[in-house]
């Protein structure tokens, strides 16, 4: 499809992750909506569910999700500074691209470490 | 007579929504065999556009602070008595349902707009946009109930 008969482009790839994180967190809106409904119908249930999902595996996968939510925001970014005719050359395009790219993973480390991971016992 | 501009109109979005895109170009082109006339409701999609940045902008603020607000009280564990303490107060509650809102709003339409552009059959179309509309009411009452029937247990 793409990948065949197109060049592939710095806005290619930005614009694939972002439909690939979007699909990611709209898979992941409905499954955080049913965990924490238990706050309101079963309270006991709900610490539970959030004692289990303390454990390091759901860490990991917690930053994992803050990196795909990180790379839609900055990627959206991007996309509403061409749109309001912020950014307009090709050159500043790919300038924004790489650095709002590049300033995601500070970002995601930063609080993945503060927040995410420094609570569980490896670390 | 403005009844019939307003069925014409509503049974041109109704139609633009399930058909596919084949028949798109043939309208533009004028050669469909059913005349709308003039466009549907929704005709050029500006509203979506528009509203996807928008919300997209105001959900990165409510998302920082959903997220910071959750883990300056929390520290290491989500108990129900951190939750407890922010959804007993109105102004928490309001700002849960509107970003439930337009993270569904935003989300859904996002999956509308990757069905436009690879789905071509109309059958699939129909059935997957219908259930988009499903999945957003369902989850929408859903979680609005949990937040409007929560009670701190006192």
């Amino acid at each position: 499809m793409v990948i065949k008969h197109y060049r592939i482009h710095t806005g290619t790839l930005a614009f694939i992750f972002h439909r690939i994180s979007g699909i990611t967190l709209i898979f992941y809106l409905p499954l955080h909506i049913w965990v924490t409904h238990f706050i309101s119908s079963n309270p006991g249930r709900f610490d539970k569910t959030m004692a289990f999902l303390s454990q390091p595996l759901f860490k990991f996968a917690e930053v994992a999700l803050l990196g795909a939510i990180l790379y839609h925001v900055m990627n959206g970014i991007r996309i509403i500074l061409i749109d309001l005719d912020i950014i307009k050359t090709k050159v500043a395009q790919k300038a924004a691209f790489w650095v709002l790219f590049i300033a995601m993973f500070p970002v995601l480390l930063w609080v993945g470490y503060v927040f995410l991971l420094k609570h569980i016992k490896l670390f | 007579m403005n009844f019939l501009i307003i069925f014409h109109k509503c049974s041109g979005a109704i139609y633009r929504t399930i058909s596919s895109h084949k028949c798109d170009r043939y309208i533009d082109k004028g050669e469909c065999k059913m005349n709308l006339g003039f466009r549907s409701l929704k005709s050029g999609g500006e509203f979506s556009w528009f509203f996807q940045r928008l919300s997209g902008t105001i959900l990165v603020v409510i998302l920082l602070l959903h997220f910071f607000t959750l883990h300056f009280t929390a520290g290491g564990k989500i108990t129900f008595e951190v939750i407890a303490l922010r959804l007993s107060k109105s102004f928490w509650k309001t700002f849960d349902i509107v970003f439930l809102a337009l993270a569904l709003w935003h989300g859904l339409n996002g999956i509308r707009l990757v069905c436009d552009d690879y789905l071509n059959n109309w059958k699939w179309r129909t059935l997957i946009l219908i259930s988009l509309y499903i999945i957003g009411i369902i989850f929408f009452t859903f979680g609005s109930l949990t937040i409007i029937s929560f009670r701190p247990n006192l």
